[in-house]
């Protein structure tokens, strides 16, 4: 029986192994990744020890916490107003000074606090050992040391929640000037409501992280910090940052070792670093990068795809007979649901690869090199990153938007990413260059994606121009030590992402298809899938809308619109059309040439982001921004179509 | 003291001064890049991007966040 119920924040600076640890304590199976800003919303996992009930909130991963960025705010949010039963926070070893600041904010609040010592085998390795019972004695509350990823100290970590209720306050925080003090225990006195802890205090006298709503209190405080700022002659807000890093100096002297140099190790990640942001090589190795994924999902994916492919076939041969049910079977859901799935193998390796290049530390090197470019075009390096993960999926792309500061910045990026190549876009790329560009395979579909992220950047520099005139805020990033990235993870995160895509393509896939199947078999007594079914005559309305750009068959119409509750339902649509992979290459070697292919893969690349992604970028930055995106993407898409399809024909390439 | 802009690739400085706004100064210190300490120039093409490297700690800073920062070099100290 459930005695009483805990509800456990889950705190630390981005990449310090907090939602590994999250994994381990609920056994979830939560995406993880050596680049800043996995989390970017909170998550829960519930628990039963014994007669309590623990909710672990997984909270966005913070350097400090103030209402800067939205990941930032959300943390201070999630602490600050609906106050935790205790506050896990997890510090990565190796890089103990800046982590443990983030510890000294959080001890401020006067919540119940569980430092955790993470990745402590990568700091001995490094040489660097931590004492933990010499921090337990000064702070007079537990430090416990964990090896998240692997589970270790996990046990000690539930002997110290399971008596949460008997944590003391840390015994020391850090000192500031006696003025300053008075100050915050004027304000703590005074104004309990808005200022019940030294952590809100503080925030409101630095500088306004917490905004007073209170008119009284906005004119005291503001005369207080000028009286303060007088006499101290220095900015109060450094002042606190100052005092603060002293104590964590302070603390770190008397508890953090370094037994050997460390500079072995550490030359290690900087010579890598010197190669691959190198101002004339980094460039050319994100490219090289990126061909050789593309390179790989074919080269190794191609085979099992067409063996998948075979069995579908054999599958289709073995569906005899005329009825409704049958036909069915074989054209809607062989053909149609089948013509998606056999392309799960490519998928699984790019996301495979993706998750190796997450893992690795390379992410935030490619968004690093990229800053400049990305700066030219008034975009923020770290848009790069939401980007590069667009390649995998749109959706959680949009949301990693979340990690940058600025609102514009965050704007601009939203709208950028529909425009990365994304998983279900590979699909139908696959299916065109397997009929039209067969020696070519890898390039073409390497330049559709690097076409993407021409747009993505084009498209978010003219807004720029439009909407934001200010500058673009410079980059600052936390760049972690590359380490061989883990074999397990990547195929687990890889096998979660394509079981999603599986999952989709049971249900969302499935269900559009019947739909199409559906219309191409009425009016009853129409020949199934002919110009005179239902969708024969949707699509051959619409079909002349495409003729310049060089596709206008009316089975490509209906593609393109059904596409855009997903877009591997493009493929789907043509499956079911046509009837199952074979059918599928001749038929489309009749209906398109291999320009008319480029269009319209250039057609299915640019126009409309999936429903999802649209409902997805409503959410993180509007309504209006959201019309907007559809509507420069339906534009941009038919105009890029028409403009391949047309100068092509000039080039005589038609 | 020079902006960080200046500064070869390579080379020690010591981080004197930021010259940006209250918040930015405050993002800088809580990713620990503080006034007064000293950090290896590990990475970075002249003008910046730049990575500011104190033992694991890596901070990359974008050209514009480079000519805010104020250091000296102490390569030679």
């Amino acid at each position: 029986m459930i005695n009483k119920s805990l509800v456990i924040a889950v705190a630390g600076n981005p990449n310090s192994g907090k939602t590994s640890l999250f994994n381990q304590l609920t056994g979830a199976n939560l995406k993880v990744g050596n680049w800043p800003g996995v989390t970017v919303e909170k998550k829960k996992g519930e628990v039963i020890r014994g007669d309590i009930q623990f909710i672990f909130v997984d909270i966005p991963g913070t350097y400090g916490i103030s209402a800067r960025s939205e990941d930032e705010r959300i943390a201070m949010d999630f602490l600050t107003k609906e106050r935790p039963d205790g506050v896990i926070v997890v510090l990565d070893s190796a890089n103990f000074n800046r982590n443990f600041y983030l510890f000294t904010l959080i001890a401020e609040m006067d919540l119940p606090v569980v430092p955790v010592l993470n990745m402590s085998d990568m700091a001995e390795r490094r040489g660097i050992m931590l004492h933990e019972d010499r921090l337990s004695a000064i702070f007079g509350i537990p430090f416990v040391k964990t090896i998240a990823s692997k589970g270790k100290g996990v046990s000690d970590l539930w002997e110290v929640l399971e008596n949460i209720g008997d944590l003391k306050k840390p015994f020391r925080l850090p000192i500031y000037p006696e003025m300053v003090e008075s100050v915050i225990e004027r304000l703590m006195n005074q104004f309990s409501k808005v200022a019940p802890s030294r952590f809100q205090a503080l925030g409101i006298l630095d500088g306004g992280i917490l905004t007073p709503e209170n008119e009284h209190l906005r004119k005291t405080v503001t005369v207080l910090q000028s009286e303060l700022e007088e006499r101290l002659e220095a900015e109060l807000d450094e002042v606190i940052a100052e005092k603060r890093y002293e104590f964590v100096y302070s603390v770190a002297k008397e508890c953090v070792e370094r037994r050997m140099s460390t500079e072995q190790k550490v030359a290690l990640t900087d010579r890598i670093d010197r190669f691959v942001t190198n101002r004339y090589l980094g460039g050319p190795f994100f490219l090289f990068a990126m061909w050789l994924l593309f390179y790989l999902v074919f080269a190794v994916g191609n085979p099992f795809a067409d063996w998948m492919d075979r069995g579908f076939s054999g599958l289709a041969s073995l569906v005899q007979g005329q009825g409704i049910l049958t036909s069915f079977v074989r054209e809607g859901l062989i053909s149609g649901v089948g013509a998606v799935l056999v392309f799960v193998p490519n998928i699984f390796i790019l996301f495979f690869l993706i998750a190796i290049m997450e893992d690795s530390g390379y992410l935030s090197r490619a968004a690093f090199v990229a800053d400049r470019f990305m700066h030219a075009l008034g975009l923020h390096g770290k848009s790069f990153i939401p980007m590069l993960l667009g390649f995998g999926c749109n959706i959680p792309a949009v949301m990693a938007v979340r990690t940058l500061e600025n609102e514009k910045d965050r704007v601009l990026t939203a709208l950028a990413v529909p425009y990365m190549s994304c998983s279900a876009r590979l699909p139908v790329y696959l299916l065109f260059v397997g009929i039209f560009f067969t020696r070519y395979q890898s390039f073409v579909v390497f330049s559709l994606y690097i076409l993407g992220i021409i747009i993505a950047v084009a498209v978010a520099k003219v807004l720029r121009k439009v909407f934001f005139t200010k500058a673009v805020s410079p980059l600052v990033m936390e760049l972690p030590a590359y380490h061989v990235p883990s074999i397990k993870t990547a195929a687990r995160s890889a096998g979660i992402r394509t079981a999603f895509f599986l999952k989709k393509a049971g249900t969302f896939i499935f269900g559009t298809v019947l739909i199409i199947w559906v219309l191409a078999s009425l009016p009853i007594g129409a020949e199934y899938a002919s110009a005179g079914s239902v969708i024969g005559k949707i699509g051959s309305a619409v079909a002349p809308i495409f003729h310049p750009a060089g596709f206008d068959s009316w089975q490509a119409a209906v593609a393109l619109i059904f596409g855009f509750l997903a877009k591997e339902v493009v493929v789907g649509t043509f499956g079911v059309l046509y009837g199952g992979q074979t059918a599928l290459s001749s038929a489309l070697g009749s209906q398109f040439s291999a320009l008319s292919a480029m269009s319209f893969m250039v057609m299915t690349l640019v126009y409309i982001p999936c429903v999802a992604t649209i409902a997805v970028i409503r959410r993180e930055i509007g309504t209006q921004w959201a019309v907007l995106s559809v509507g420069i993407s339906i534009t941009l898409g038919y105009a890029l179509a028409v403009l391949v399809f047309q100068v092509g024909r000039l080039l005589g390439m038609g | 003291m020079v902006p960080l802009a200046f500064v070869e690739p390579g080379s020690f400085v010591e981080v004197i001064d930021f010259r940006c706004g209250r918040n930015c100064g405050c993002r800088l210190r809580e990713m620990g890049i503080v006034k007064g300490c000293r950090y290896l120039v590990s990475a970075g093409i002249k003008e910046g991007p730049f990575i500011l490297t104190d033992g694991d700690n890596r901070i990359g800073l974008g050209a514009g966040m480079a000519v805010k920062v104020m250091v000296r070099d102490v390569t030679r100290d």
